[in-house]
C-alpha cells in the first residue's frame, strides 16, 4: 500500500528533531567553530600565489550579502520600480549608508562565532539588521543611460531573466503554471528596476527597516512592484526547505583576507600539513578565488584551482568588486511532492523518506547518501567538518584538522567511491549541481569550481511539512524558496548549472534530469525522467510527470559596489 | 565472454557483406589501441580483441561540441568565441561542421563526428563505396580523382570535406586515433588516490579531461577499462529548449539524423524545412540570433563509451 504523503510530511519533522536538537549546545557532533587566528590569514607563497588581502576601503565597498553572506532568519525582498531618477537618486544618497559592508558583516561573524563558543550556546544574543540592493539592466540605464547599461559585457544580465525564461527550461506555453507571462513580478515589462533585500534576526527589526526602506522610497517616487517576506522555516525544520530537507549545506569558500586583521573571508579549518589544506577551507569546502563572484577580483584559472586568473574585465570602472545576482521566486509544491515519492517508495518496496533522500542525495536532515547510505543519521548532520565531506568518484580520506576546541573529530563512516551512481544516482539533485570530483562535460574537476555560485536563498510561505493533515487551503496557501545567488557571469555559473546540468539527462554525468529542480520543455512536454538503484542492486528509469518546483517571478540583477551607491549612481546628471 | 572484433561505428554497412572493408578496419582499431597500458593505479587499458574482459560495467562519457579552449580563451567575449570557432581547425571537441549560408544567411549547418580513419579504410578496399558515399553526402559532382591520389592515397583535406562540404574530421588532433590515445594516458594520475590529484590537467578540452579522468576513476577501483564496441565518437544528444521562430514560438524539430543512429549518431543536420518562411539564421537561442555554427554546436552533447570490468585469467 502507498504510504500517505501527509503521514509522511508529518513524520518529518520528527525525523529531523534530534539533529536539530543537538544544535542547542556545542558538543563532540555539533561543533562551534573557534574565532579564527586574529593575524593568521591564508598563507601566501606556501601553497601557491598570494590570495587578495582587502584594505579597509575594499572591505567597505563589498556588498556583504555577497561576502560572507547575511545568512539572517527573516529577510524582505523588496522589488522596485523607479519612478523620476532625480528622485530615486535621493533615495540611493539615503541608502547607501545604510548597506551592509563585507567587513561589517565579517566582523559581526566573527564577533557572534566567539560569542557562540564563550557562552556555549547557539544564539548569544547578539543581532544586527542590515540592507543589500542590485540593480537591474533597466534600472542601471535609468539612472545612468543605455550606454552605460550595456557597458557590461554580461549578456545574459543586459537580456534580463524574463527573456532567458524559456533557454533555462521554463515552461514555454503560457498557459501553464510558470510561464513568465503569470509571474508576480519580472515577467515582460514587469522587472524590477531594484531589489532590495533587508534581512534581520529579529521579526521586528525586520519590520522597522523594511518600513523605513518603503516610506523613503515611495517618498521619492519609487514604487513598491512586489515584495516577498522570506523566513527560516520554524523548529524543528530551522534551515530545511518547504520539502523538508536540510539547505545550504554546500557553499563554496572564498579566498582572502582582510588586509589589516588577517580575517579570512572564509574560515580555514584544514591543518597546514595536510595534502589538501590549499584547496579546501574546510572538509567539502573548496576553495574558490573571489573574482568568480566579485567583478575584477582574480578568478579561477580553467586548469589549475591554486592560482589566480585575470578577473572579468567586461563593465564599467565603477562595477568593480560588485556581482551579479540571480533571484528566482520558485513555488513548490510539497503534496505533489511527496505523492510521487509515496508512489514511487511503493513500487520500488523503499520508504518514501529513503526514495526522496536518493533524489535529493541527502537525508532530511542533511546528512549525505554518500556516508550514510542506508538511513539518516542526525549526528553526522550536525558535524559540519563531517556533513559535506566526500567525494562522489573515489574513496574519500580521512582530512587533518587544525586544533578545533570542543571538536572531537570525524570518526563516521567515511564515503566509498561511487563511481557509477549504485548509492547516490548521477540523477540525486546535489549531484547535478555540483558533481564535485568528478569529470563533467566540461572536463577536469578544476572547471566545476568555476560554477560554484554563492547561494543566499531563503524559504517563504507556511510550512506544510509537519503538519498530519492539511487542508485543502493550507496546501494550496503559497509556498517555496526565494532563490538568490551571487556570482560573476550568469552565464557561465547560474545558466550553466541550470541548463547544461540540472535539465540535462546526459550531463554531467548521464543518468537523468534533476528530479528536484531540473526543467524540461520538449514541445511543452515537461515529464523528466531519471534513473536510480534499486534494492536489489539494480536500476530503474522512473520518470516524474509533473514539476513540484515551478518559477513564479525573480530578475538578474547587479549588486553594485557601495560606492558607486553613493557615487556615481546617486550622483546628479 | 571472449576477445572480440571491432566493428564499424554505429554499426554502418556502407560496404556489401563479406568486403574485406570489415576485416581492415578491425586491424585498423586494433593498430590504435595497445594491448595492455597502465592507467591510475592499479587497473589498466586493455585491447579487447586481444584480452578477455568480463565486462560489469559500461559508462557513457559526455561532453559538449563546441571548444572549451575558445570559451577560456574570450572567457568574457563569447561572441568572440563563436566567430573563431567557423575555422575548423579550431574545432577541436571531435565535432566539427559545416556552415551553409544563403545571402549571408545560415540555412543549414552539418555536423559530423566520422574519423578519418575510416574514409582512409574504405579509399583502400572499396573506392567506389567511398565514391558513392561522398556523391550521396556532398555532391553528385565528386569524381573520385578528388578523393584519391596516386597510388590509391586518400586525401582527406579534399575539397568536399573542406570548402565545399563535409564528411570527416580534419581538424588535426580530431581523429579515432587521438580519441584512443587519449583514453590511455596517464598524465599526473599514476598514484593520484583522486581526481583533484592529477591537477593541474594540461589539456584544455573538455572532451580529453573527459575521456582520461574517467578511465582513471574506474582503474583506481581495480577494474580494466576498454573501448566499447564498436569504438567511435558519437552526438548522444542535443537541447533546442529555449529556441524560438521569429515570431517568438518555440521552434519545431529541424534535426535530421544522416548517418549513424539513436545513440551513435555520426552525421546530424540542422535545417529548416522549406515549408517555412524562415531559416536557420532567423531563429534564436535564448533571444539571441543563430550567427554562426558554433552557437549551434554549443547545445550537442557528445559521448564515447567505455566498457570497465575484470579481465579473464
Amino acid at each position: 500500500m502507498t504510504a500517505n504523503p501527509s503521514d509522511v510530511l508529518a513524520s518529518l519533522t520528527e525525523a529531523v528533531a534530534t539533529p536539530l536538537a543537538n544544535l542547542e549546545v556545542p558538543s563532540a557532533t555539533t561543533h562551534l567553530p573557534a574565532a579564527p587566528v586574529a593575524d593568521a590569514g591564508p598563507p601566501e607563497g606556501a601553497a601557491g600565489p598570494a590570495e587578495p588581502r582587502y584594505d579597509a576601503e575594499a572591505a567597505a565597498d563589498i556588498q556583504g550579502n555577497v561576502v560572507p553572506g547575511f545568512n539572517k532568519d527573516h529577510q524582505e525582498f523588496l522589488f522596485l520600480r523607479f519612478g523620476d531618477p532625480d528622485g530615486v537618486r535621493e533615495w540611493l544618497r539615503w541608502l547607501h549608508p545604510r548597506l551592509a559592508s563585507m567587513g561589517e558583516v565579517l566582523q559581526f561573524r566573527d564577533e557572534f562565532r566567539s560569542e557562540r563558543l564563550r557562552q556555549g550556546t547557539r544564539d548569544p544574543g547578539m543581532s544586527s539588521t542590515w540592507t543589500a540592493l542590485a540593480l537591474s539592466h533597466p534600472g542601471i540605464g535609468a539612472l545612468l543611460g543605455q550606454a552605460e547599461a550595456d557597458a557590461f559585457g554580461e549578456h545574459s544580465f543586459r537580456q534580463g531573466l524574463a527573456a532567458r525564461s524559456t533557454y533555462l527550461g521554463d515552461p514555454s506555453d503560457p498557459a501553464r503554471p510558470g510561464h513568465r507571462d503569470s509571474w508576480v513580478v519580472g515577467g515582460p515589462g514587469e522587472e524590477a528596476d531594484a531589489l532590495v533585500i533587508v534581512a534581520a534576526d529579529r521579526d521586528a527589526d525586520l519590520r522597522t527597516a523594511v518600513d523605513d526602506t518603503v516610506a523613503e522610497a515611495t517618498a521619492r517616487g519609487l514604487t513598491v512592484q512586489f515584495s516577498q517576506r522570506g523566513d527560516t522555516l520554524p523548529e524543528p525544520l530551522q534551515g530545511h526547505e518547504h520539502f523538508g530537507f536540510k539547505d545550504g549545506v554546500s557553499q563554496p569558500g572564498v579566498r582572502g583576507a582582510l588586509a589589516g586583521s588577517g580575517l579570512e573571508l572564509t574560515p580555514r579549518f584544514l591543518a597546514a600539513d595536510d595534502s589538501r589544506s590549499a584547496l579546501f577551507a574546510k572538509p567539502g569546502q573548496p576553495l574558490v578565488w573571489p573574482g568568480q563572484f566579485l567583478l575584477g577580483e582574480p578568478r579561477q584559472d580553467p586548469q589549475d584551482p591554486l592560482r589566480p586568473a585575470a578577473g572579468a574585465a567586461t563593465f564599467p570602472a565603477w562595477a568593480r568588486r560588485g556581482s551579479y545576482l540571480v533571484c528566482r521566486r520558485l513555488d513548490q509544491d510539497v503534496l505533489g511532492f511527496w505523492e510521487f515519492v509515496a508512489s514511487c517508495a511503493d513500487e520500488l518496496g523503499t520508504s518514501p523518506v529513503a526514495f526522496a533522500s536518493m533524489l535529493v542525495g541527502r537525508w532530511p536532515t542533511g546528512a549525505p547518501l554518500m556516508r550514510s547510505p542506508d538511513h539518516d543519521d542526525p549526528t553526522l548532520a550536525g558535524d559540519e567538518f563531517a556533513n559535506n565531506h566526500f567525494l562522489f568518484d573515489d574513496d574519500t580520506r580521512r582530512s587533518r584538522l587544525a586544533p578545533i576546541p570542543g571538536y572531537g573529530g570525524d570518526d563516521h563512516r567515511l564515503a566509498a567511491a561511487d563511481v557509477f551512481g549504485r548509492l547516490c544516482p548521477h540523477a540525486a539533485h546535489i549531484r547535478k549541481v555540483n558533481p564535485r570530483d568528478s569529470a563533467t562535460d566540461f572536463g577536469a574537476p578544476a572547471d566545476t569550481l568555476m560554477r560554484l555560485m554563492l547561494r543566499r536563498g531563503i524559504p517563504y510561505g507556511t510550512p506544510i511539512a509537519g503538519v498530519a493533515a492539511p487542508t485543502p487551503e493550507q496546501a494550496a496557501e503559497p509556498r517555496g524558496l526565494l532563490f538568490a545567488a551571487y556570482m560573476s557571469s550568469i552565464e557561465d555559473q547560474f545558466e550553466f548549472v541550470s541548463r547544461r546540468w540540472a535539465n540535462a539527462t546526459t550531463m554531467p554525468n548521464l543518468g537523468g534530469h534533476d528530479p528536484i529542480i531540473g526543467q524540461r520543455d520538449a514541445a511543452g512536454d515537461r515529464a523528466r525522467s531519471f534513473t536510480v538503484p534499486t534494492p536489489d542492486g539494480g536500476t530503474v528509469d522512473l520518470t516524474v510527470p509533473r514539476d513540484f518546483v515551478v518559477p513564479s517571478g525573480g530578475g538578474y540583477f547587479f549588486a553594485p559596489p557601495i560606492s558607486a551607491v553613493g557615487g556615481v549612481l546617486a550622483a546628479d546628471r | 565472454m571472449a576477445t572480440i572484433t571491432f566493428d564499424t561505428p554505429a554499426h554502418l554497412r556502407d560496404a556489401p557483406a563479406g568486403s574485406p572493408f570489415y576485416a581492415a578496419w578491425h586491424r585498423e582499431i586494433a593498430r590504435l589501441v595497445n594491448d595492455r597500458v597502465p592507467l591510475s593505479r592499479p587497473g589498466r587499458s586493455v585491447d579487447p580483441s586481444v584480452v578477455d574482459l568480463e565486462v560489469d560495467e559500461e559508462r557513457l562519457k559526455t561532453w559538449t561540441g563546441f571548444s572549451r579552449p575558445l570559451l577560456m580563451e574570450h572567457r568574457d567575449d563569447r561572441p568572440a568565441a563563436f566567430a573563431a570557432s567557423e575555422d575548423r581547425s579550431v574545432q577541436i571537441e571531435y565535432l566539427e561542421w559545416h556552415v551553409t549560408r544563403t545571402d549571408g544567411a545560415i540555412t543549414k549547418i552539418t555536423f559530423t563526428t566520422e574519423t578519418p580513419e575510416y574514409y582512409a579504410v574504405l579509399a583502400a578496399t572499396e573506392p567506389q563505396v567511398l565514391l558513392d558515399l561522398y556523391r550521396r553526402l556532398v555532391s553528385p559532382q565528386v569524381q573520385l580523382a578528388d578523393l584519391v591520389g596516386a597510388g590509391g592515397t586518400y586525401k582527406p583535406r579534399n575539397k568536399w570535406n573542406t570548402t565545399l562540404g563535409i564528411v570527416h574530421y580534419i581538424m588535426p588532433i580530431n581523429s579515432m586515433k587521438d580519441m584512443l590515445g587519449v583514453s590511455e594516458e596517464i598524465q599526473n594520475a599514476a598514484d593520484a588516490r583522486d581526481n583533484f590529484e592529477p591537477l593541474p590537467y594540461q589539456r584544455m578540452t573538455g572532451a580529453d579531461a573527459r575521456l582520461s579522468f574517467d578511465n582513471w576513476v574506474m582503474t583506481r577501483r581495480g577494474l580494466s577499462v576498454a573501448p566499447w564496441n564498436p569504438p567511435g565518437l558519437y552526438i548522444v544528444d542535443w537541447d533546442d529548449t529555449g529556441w524560438t521562430k521569429p515570431d517568438g514560438t518555440p521552434v519545431d524539430d529541424y534535426w535530421t539524423v544522416a548517418r549513424g543512429a539513436e545513440g551513435m549518431v555520426l552525421r546530424l543536420e540542422y535545417e529548416v524545412p522549406a515549408t517555412e518562411d524562415f531559416v536557420v539564421g532567423d531563429i534564436a537561442i535564448g533571444g539571441r540570433p543563430i550567427t554562426t555554427g558554433g552557437e549551434v554546436a554549443e547545445h550537442i552533447v557528445l559521448s564515447a563509451r567505455t566498457v570497465a570490468g575484470r579481465e579473464s585469467p
